[in-house]
């Protein structure tokens, strides 16, 4: 097994380094008790180090991507290999985000406890919380700037100090792909910028993000790369090229 | 007074006092499983569910404490999971079809029990006889409380992860079909060991207001547990002790007390935000 700190990309990302590689191919996935797939035929391949926004109309199967992504629902057809094994043999490398309407706010629990949730992958049932653990739970405490926050309940931070805290939860779990639905639903304007900045930040440092987004003005100023998706694949590459107007009308319709 | 000191040297008394305790804890304990978990109003319905359990296993297998229990585990197993099944394969909302399912369960009990000709009995289900538990009821009890216990302490960090957040736990590798069905179980054997005790209708005050009234003192998921635990075997206890020389039913005086604690919790809570 490789040692945690050989794993983490914390901080660079080795130049030496060869970058791990998320390959997808082919992927189909259905929603259970339903005929039709959510998705299909879906490819792309994208290396670690990088943003990418999955983008589409309401319905084109965003979430579902990303919940395949984090095996939470099952692959119909396809791959999804990391480094060319398949991603789900190696479930540790995966954090996913919950949105954050999805998540019970009055449970009882504190930033810090939230945090330490991400070290459980690593520890299991039983093994308790080591020195080891206590210092990656601080640093991406400090990573995210909530260490003021770690004693606090949950029910007292904002959207986007909640976001943060899920996002240590993340980094904490030594992920490399931090999966994130609708992340920015529901931050005003400073929060979706100071997210979408922090988002490429943490990619910088060697981690692969992978988030569903809406704005198709804004997409290109935080994600390297779009992937644009309605049911089946339309497009993938450079965010920039990807939103063409062709592109959108064919996803979104011609209101774009 | 006298009376009831004379009382208490009876050995009936003192298994009464015991069950009362043992009951009571378990009950709060799985308690808090239910207030983390959320599922309180669907737990009402389950709860409705078992009399038509315990009506059909007495029509099967005669009167006796065994038939009515597995009657009133089977009913609730199924109420449970056919309310699941109806969710997920039509458009009704879960509420919905558990609201509908649960009542018509309920008629159906009553109408066996009635037409059994157990019409004294009928008030025994629905609000508990504690009285009328035997040795056998005081084990079985114990037994869950035990299971319950061993369980969540030794499952404690995966489990609050599921009660949190399901879809997280899942990403993490988490069994999540496995943790809901075995804390579905969990509640269920709770809610089945206190139901002569306090009866199908009332066993739901003692299945959420313990862990209730530990959310309004504390901030730690992990204290609500054994503090809801002490908080029901409390209450129970001081319902024996009161409901005797007051002439006062003891399983209605246990929920009235949990409500008189929630009352004066309420007034002390913690301020969220």
């Amino acid at each position: 097994m490789v040692s945690h700190q050989d794993h983490i990309c914390w901080g660079k990302a080795d130049p030496n380094h060869h970058p791990h590689e998320l390959q997808v191919c082919r992927l189909s996935a259905a929603y259970p008790r339903s005929q039709r797939p959510a998705i299909t035929g879906i490819s792309f391949s994208i290396h670690c180090g990088h943003t990418l926004a999955v983008m589409g109309p309401n319905g084109a199967g965003k979430s579902t991507l990303l919940n395949v992504l984090a095996g939470m629902m099952p692959i119909a057809d396809g791959q999804v290999l990391w480094d060319g094994r398949p991603l789900h043999d190696t479930r540790r490398e995966v954090a996913w985000l919950p949105q954050r309407s999805m998540v019970d706010h009055s449970f009882p629990i504190t930033v810090r406890r939230l945090v330490e949730m991400g070290r459980y992958p690593a520890l299991g049932c039983w093994r308790s919380i080591g020195e080891h653990d206590v210092s990656i739970v601080d640093k991406a405490l400090r990573t995210l700037q909530i260490e003021a926050l770690q004693h606090r309940q949950i029910a007292e931070l904002s959207g986007g100090q909640l976001q943060r805290a899920f996002l240590a939860r993340a980094l904490a779990q030594e992920a490399h792909i931090l999966l994130l639905d609708e992340p920015f639903t529901g931050l005003d304007d400073p929060g979706v910028r100071a997210l979408g900045i922090l988002l490429g930040e943490l990619a910088r440092e060697g981690r692969l993000v992978v988030a569903s987004y809406h704005d198709v003005k804004s997409a290109s100023e935080y994600f390297d790369d779009t992937l644009l998706l309605n049911r089946e694949q339309l497009a993938f590459g450079k965010s920039a090229e990807v939103l063409s107007s062709h592109n959108l009308n064919r996803a979104y319709g011609a209101v774009h | 007074m006298n009376d009831f000191l004379s009382y208490l040297a009876e050995p009936i008394a003192l298994r009464t006092l015991w069950t009362c305790a043992v009951v009571g804890f378990v009950d709060g304990y799985v308690s808090a499983l239910v207030v983390l978990r959320r599922s309180s109003l669907q737990l009402g319905a389950v709860s409705c569910a078992l009399l038509p359990g315990i009506a059909i296993g007495i029509l099967l297998f005669g009167l006796g404490q065994w038939s009515a229990l597995v009657g009133a585990v089977v009913a609730g197993l199924l109420v449970g999971l056919s309310s699941l099944f109806v969710a997920r394969t039509s458009r009704l909302h879960h509420d919905a079809a558990l609201s509908i399912i649960h009542s018509a369960a309920f008629a159906l009990g009553y109408v066996i029990l009635v037409s059994l000709g157990l019409q004294q009995k009928v008030d025994d289900w629905l609000f508990g006889n504690i009285m009328s538990m035997s040795y056998v009821d005081l084990c079985l009890a114990y037994g869950i409380g035990a299971v319950a216990l061993l369980a969540v302490t030794a499952f404690k960090r995966p489990l609050l992860i599921w009660l949190f957040d399901p879809n997280t736990a899942t990403s993490m590798g988490l069994p999540t079909r496995t943790i809901s069905y075995a804390v579905y179980a969990l509640i269920i054997l709770a809610l089945v060991s206190s139901l002569q005790a306090v009866g199908a209708l009332l066993t739901l005050g003692l299945l959420v207001a313990p862990a209730g009234i530990m959310r309004l003192l504390t901030n730690r998921a992990e204290l609500m547990f054994w503090g809801a635990g002490a908080i029901g075997g409390g209450c129970s206890v001081a319902a024996f002790f009161v409901s005797y020389p007051l002439g006062l039913h003891l399983g209605a005086t246990i929920i009235l007390l949990l409500g008189l604690a929630f009352a004066v919790a309420w007034r002390f809570r913690l301020s969220v935000r």
